[in-house]
């Protein structure tokens, strides 16, 4: 037998100088101090936002005060403005843009979760991030160039043929430049981001739940259908708020295929505005002061909007969070 | 007794490691047989290829034959679907649907597949409730979120659930592992009273769990089935080295 190791000696504990404890004491302070002042710039920077938009928009709500939301005539040559038809033009696009792009998204998802071979998974996952890396302006292009004249030509017609075509929504077939052609660009824009949401959503679910469904003789999919996905609902419907809220506030692939029609519409099959396709179209050229601040006007209504929608998505998800939970 | 199921040559593997190599094993009707062994032995592999867990995990390869009855369950003609209709399973850790109520838990699997409706659904509820010894804890709040329950009631609720949709072998595998003692203690209660029903094979880390619920034990060392036989001759009269080495606590 040999002799047992000796645990290694160290001197005792030394009590810290009064300068090595006000430097701790300065560094702890100095980084809690730091952190906070950077946390709280992003807040003013939403503030000041608000502010100037509040500010600059003064005298539409001076004028109108909050008919402005309601009101529906657009005429700068009579100074005559109000908010409807772009509101209105957003939500359709919006919601119409997450109508087309959850389910696709999701199928994604799904494919990629469960069904891929390894050798596809990969490339496919790259292909869809690279979607969301697309430039807004080069969608834009290829609506102008290849998605209206296919809107035009083959999808309205096809539409309107089928029992669809009754909806008050789908009126007469005109030109390309449409609120579906605007919806279709803004589903495949957001497509990338409700997917790779989702699919992150559906990879976290633990591999017991699905595997709990099969063995009760569920099929794959039945698993997928009612056990996973209803486990990672919260999840995706946080993606999709987040995808929606990309559409709310898309500017340049909406001004270029939207048509940018003044006056209100219901009509996918018509060209429309957006709130920011008219800001984007009309600020350089605003002449009085009335044009500018009703822009503005408008620029705020999509703040809040979009805040709210947010804030909306928020709340419901902390609710199915407590109750699951 | 008569068998209810049996491998011959089971052979399974994930990429290069083979994680069972060949196993001829029966597992008696009525009966309950607890696999053991130290981790990494295969005994929770083994017991997934029983209802044909590994369908869906890519690497897995499972050759051999596993027999239900004279039916060989590895046959392409049958169904894994009904096989795991069949052939239930129970989990280490408790895994309620946490989106559903106590009630939809058990009746998800019977309304999927059409096996009932109405009040032969309600009376599935109670009748697998009252086998799980779970129906007085909770007959009143048939509703409430499944995920609300106490992990040992979860568990008790998933055996109720795999009991939902009739199956004749229960597989568990360390059902007990993520439960305190007197939890523990229940479900152990339960394996007993459910024996008279089902065929019940159970993986378990834990030896005495092994001794107190089972009447046969196989221990599988490393991939292999290295002693079979009736629980108390196992335990008190092994036939092995290893099994002897294990059991008195020597390695594992």
């Amino acid at each position: 037998m040999g002799t047992a190791p000796t645990p290694p000696q160290r001197p005792p504990l030394q009590p810290r100088t009064g300068r090595e404890r006000w430097a701790d004491e300065f560094r702890r302070r100095w980084f809690r101090y730091a952190t906070g002042v950077l946390a709280a710039l992003v807040v003013a920077t939403a503030l000041a936002i608000l502010w100037e938009l509040w500010d600059g928009s003064g005298p539409a709500w001076s004028e109108w005060g909050l008919s402005f939301v309601w009101r529906t005539e657009w005429n700068p040559v009579t100074g005559q403005f109000g908010a409807l038809p772009f509101v209105v033009g957003t939500l359709l696009t919006s919601a119409m843009a997450l109508a087309i792009a959850l389910p696709v998204s999701l199928g994604i998802a799904i494919l990629l979760t469960e069904y891929a071979p390894r050798r596809l998974k990969d490339p496919l996952i790259f292909v869809v991030e690279l979607l969301a890396a697309v430039p807004s302006v080069v969608f834009g292009l290829w609506g102008i160039f290849v998605l209206a004249p296919l809107v035009q030509r083959h999808v309205i017609p096809f539409l309107a043929a089928t029992p669809l075509g009754l909806l008050p929504i789908f009126g007469e077939p005109g030109s390309g430049y449409t609120l579906l052609t605007a919806s279709l660009i803004l589903a495949i824009m957001i497509i990338p981001i409700i997917a790779s949401l989702s699919r992150e959503v559906l990879m976290a679910v633990p591999r017991d739940q699905k595997e709990g469904a099969l063995a009760l003789g569920c099929t794959r999919w039945e698993s997928m259908r009612y056990v996973v996905l209803s486990y990672g609902r919260a999840g995706i419907f946080s993606a999709a708020v987040l995808g929606l809220g990309r559409a709310l506030g898309e500017t340049m692939a909406t001004t270029m295929t939207i048509g940018n029609r003044l006056g209100l519409t219901f009509d996918y099959f018509e060209a429309g505005n957006s709130m920011t396709a008219i800001i984007a179209n009309e600020l350089r050229e605003a002449a009085s002061e009335i044009h500018v601040a009703s822009l503005v006007a408008i620029g705020l209504i999509l703040f809040v909007l979009s805040f709210v929608l947010n804030t909306l998505g928020r709340l419901i998800i902390m609710r199915v969070h407590t109750r699951d939970t | 007794m008569a068998e209810k199921m049996s491998t011959r040559g089971l052979r399974v593997s994930f990429g290069k490691t083979e994680a069972v190599k060949g196993v001829d094993m029966e597992i008696q009707a009525g009966a309950v047989t607890a696999i053991i062994g130290p981790s990494g032995c295969g005994k929770t592999t083994y017991l997934r290829s029983l209802n044909r867990m590994h369908d869906y995990t890519r690497i897995a390869k499972v050759t051999g034959e596993v027999f239900l009855g004279d039916r060989n369950i590895y046959d392409e003609n049958l169904s894994p679907v009904e096989l795991r209709t069949r052939v239930g399973m129970v989990f280490q850790r408790p895994n309620p649907f946490p989106t559903m109520s106590i009630r939809d838990n058990i009746t998800f699997a019977p309304k999927r597949h059409g096996l009932a409706r109405g009040r032969e659904l309600e009376e599935i509820v109670e009748r697998t409730l009252v086998q799980s010894a779970l129906w007085d804890e909770v007959k009143d709040r048939l509703d409430d979120p499944a995920t609300g329950l106490s992990g040992g009631q979860q568990q008790r609720l998933c055996i109720a659930r795999a009991l939902a949709v009739r199956p004749e072998v229960l597989l568990m595998d360390e059902p007990a592992s993520a439960l305190d003692p007197s939890a523990t203690q229940r479900i152990e209660d339960l394996i007993y009273e459910l024996k008279k029903d089902y065929t019940i094979a159970i993986v378990t880390h834990n030896m005495q769990q092994a001794a107190r619920v089972s009447d046969y034990t196989a221990f599988f060392y490393m991939g292999n089935l290295v002693e079979f036989g009736k629980t108390d001759t196992l335990f008190t009269n092994p036939k092995e080295e290893q099994t002897e080495a294990y059991i008195t606590g020597r390695f594992g």
